[in-house]
């Protein structure tokens, strides 16, 4: 079944209230994303700017959240869609982690769940690492759980966001001098891999299987986003009904260092089929 | 610190309990009837109906008496070290943790512990709700755990009171609770469904009566949700106790052999006998 959908986006924001001001709204009065994952959010429903606000009624947005209860002003994702979700799960039933702004599920009509998701960033050998691995380890249980249960339910599935691994030596420039980094550590690619042996799909990796990225994430720090020296660390899985509909797939890369409104660029799917 | 102070005369402060609540909580004594009970500090809003609020649901809750429900003794009107006014809730003192704390403390309920609680806290629920109340704000944080595994609420009615509004983007509020509208009983079930989410969401296998409960609990529509004998079949169910070594549930093919080679060998004897 093809999800009544055209596109999805997804979108670490680097904070909702500093994009705003940046260029991130007229990002978004321009795309054709029927629904958008936003991470980074930084911000509690109340304290999401005016202009976004009118922003998002004129265009017919449905704005969920959620924010991290657990450090203020940190973490925190949502999902935008252009039709009411019918469903709204915060976290997924994980007390060690459900209160800290790092996944949102909507159930969308037509039978179409989909999930914005900030994993954690690690510091190899620090307790960030532990944290993040203790994280991808109940998380990747909730993701087979949930391929299994799509299966069983003929839904569809999308996990969209800032996932913090680059899974291959395609997804990052300097691979070599990054394989004792978090975010690229052997087994950290490995659990990514384990995803995708389950069903899972990297639908951005299976239209662009020969190229390296595209890149979605660039330091602030020096020339970085100039010479194209990245991370594909912004991912969007699927689940097969989905990934087969997957006509396209693009990073929306800011035209110039000045014109971007976050150190990540939106990573668009669109999706045919559909009307 | 606070511990041997006298509050409004009658309770002598001992210790600081571990619940986050609306205000530092601490085990008192009354000293005149000699009871162990719990005083809340509670800082109201600074509108001038604050305290007409506050009053109007702790007589409220205090009419309430159902064993799943934390009586509400006393409100009284004290002063601080900073000299200013303090309101302070006696309620009853239970032997329990709340859930928030036990989850904190990493140590989630199994899924039919966690079907027991929720169990009893749609009880309690619905005694809130047969006296044409709502609890207006239930979380991990009003659900006490007593030793024995039942499941107690307090806190009813006290978010409304202090003007703790909900903004959205907590996981235990509802959709429509921001809305004019959205202080009703099937909002609260909502906020059960989703502390349920949270407390064992994650364990509950896919399409098990807990997780049914969970989904039909947390539908975004409010007219898409289960109601409460719904809710409590399912929670019944999936509180049963499993089978366990020695019943027939675990051993069932095994018995079912040995009592077919058992009938094998009584219609061979008879067989035997009448041949």
């Amino acid at each position: 079944m093809v999800p009544p959908v055209r596109a999805i986006a997804a979108a670490n924001v680097n904070g909702v209230r500093a994009a705003s001001v940046k260029g991130m709204l007229d990002w978004l009065a321009a795309t054709d994303a029927d629904v958008i994952c936003l991470q980074e959010v930084r911000a509690r429903p109340d304290e999401v700017p005016v202009a976004l606000r009118e922003l998002l009624d004129a265009h017919g947005w449905h704005l969920r959240m959620a924010p991290s209860e657990t450090a203020k002003g940190r973490n925190g994702v949502a999902v935008l869609s252009r039709a009411e979700p019918e469903a709204v799960r915060i976290g997924f039933g994980d007390p060690a982690s459900d209160l800290d702004g790092r996944y949102l599920e909507v159930d969308l009509p037509g039978g179409l769940t989909v999930a914005s998701l900030y994993l954690p960033k690690g510091v190899a050998g620090t307790d960030r690492q532990d944290a993040k691995d203790a994280f991808c380890k109940t998380f990747a249980d909730h993701l087979r759980t949930a391929f299994d249960r799509c299966a069983v339910t003929g839904r569809e599935m999308v996990v969209a966001g800032d996932w913090n691994i680059a899974p291959t030596e395609r997804d990052l420039r300097n691979w070599r001098n990054n394989q004792r980094n978090s975010g690229f550590l052997p087994y950290e690619r490995e659990w990514f891999a384990a995803l995708l042996a389950h069903g899972w799909s990297d639908v951005v990796r299976d239209l662009h299987p020969d190229t390296d990225g595209p890149y979605t994430w660039w330091t602030y720090r020096g020339r970085a986003f100039d010479n194209d020296v990245g991370w594909r660390i912004d991912h969007v899985l699927t689940t097969p009904g989905v990934a087969a509909a997957a006509t396209g797939a693009v990073v929306q890369r800011a035209a110039s260092h000045d014109a971007r409104w976050s150190d990540h660029a939106p990573v668009l799917v669109r999706l045919g089929g559909a009307g | 610190m606070i511990e041997g102070r006298l509050v409004g005369g009658r309770y002598l402060l001992l210790d600081t309990l571990e619940r986050r609540g609306f205000g530092p909580s601490h085990r008192a004594e009354d000293r005149i009837t000699g009871r162990t009970v719990v005083v809340t500090e509670i800082t109201l809003p600074a509108d001038d109906g604050a305290r007409e609020r506050l009053l109007a649901e702790v007589r409220a809750a205090g009419r309430l008496r159902h064993p799943g429900v934390v009586g509400v003794l006393d409100l009284i009107t004290d002063r601080v070290a900073d000299g200013g006014m303090r309101e302070y809730l006696v309620t009853e003192h239970p032997e329990t943790r709340p859930l928030s704390r036990v989850l904190t403390d990493g140590d989630p309920p199994s899924p039919r512990r966690a079907a027991v609680i929720g169990r009893d806290v749609l009880a309690a629920l619905r005694a809130v709700h047969a006296e044409g109340r709502t609890h207006g704000g239930l979380d991990p944080d009003c659900v006490l755990l007593a030793p024995d595994g039942r499941g107690l609420v307090t806190d009813i009615g006290l978010a409304r009171a202090i003007g703790r509004r909900a903004t959205g983007g907590s996981p235990f509020t509802p959709p429509e609770r921001t809305g004019p509208d959205g202080d009703t009983p099937a909002a609260d079930l909502w906020s059960l469904g989703a502390v349920l989410h949270h407390a064992a969401g994650r364990q509950a296998a896919p399409g098990s009566p807990l997780d049914q409960a969970i989904t039909g609990l947390t539908a975004a529509e409010p007219a898409g949700r289960i109601g409460p004998d719904h809710a409590e079949a399912l929670l019944e169910r999936a509180a049963r106790p499993r089978p366990t070594g020695g019943d027939l549930g675990r051993n069932r093919w095994i018995l079912l052999l040995a009592a077919g080679v058992l009938l094998v060998a009584v219609v061979g004897m008879v067989l035997w006998a009448v041949l």
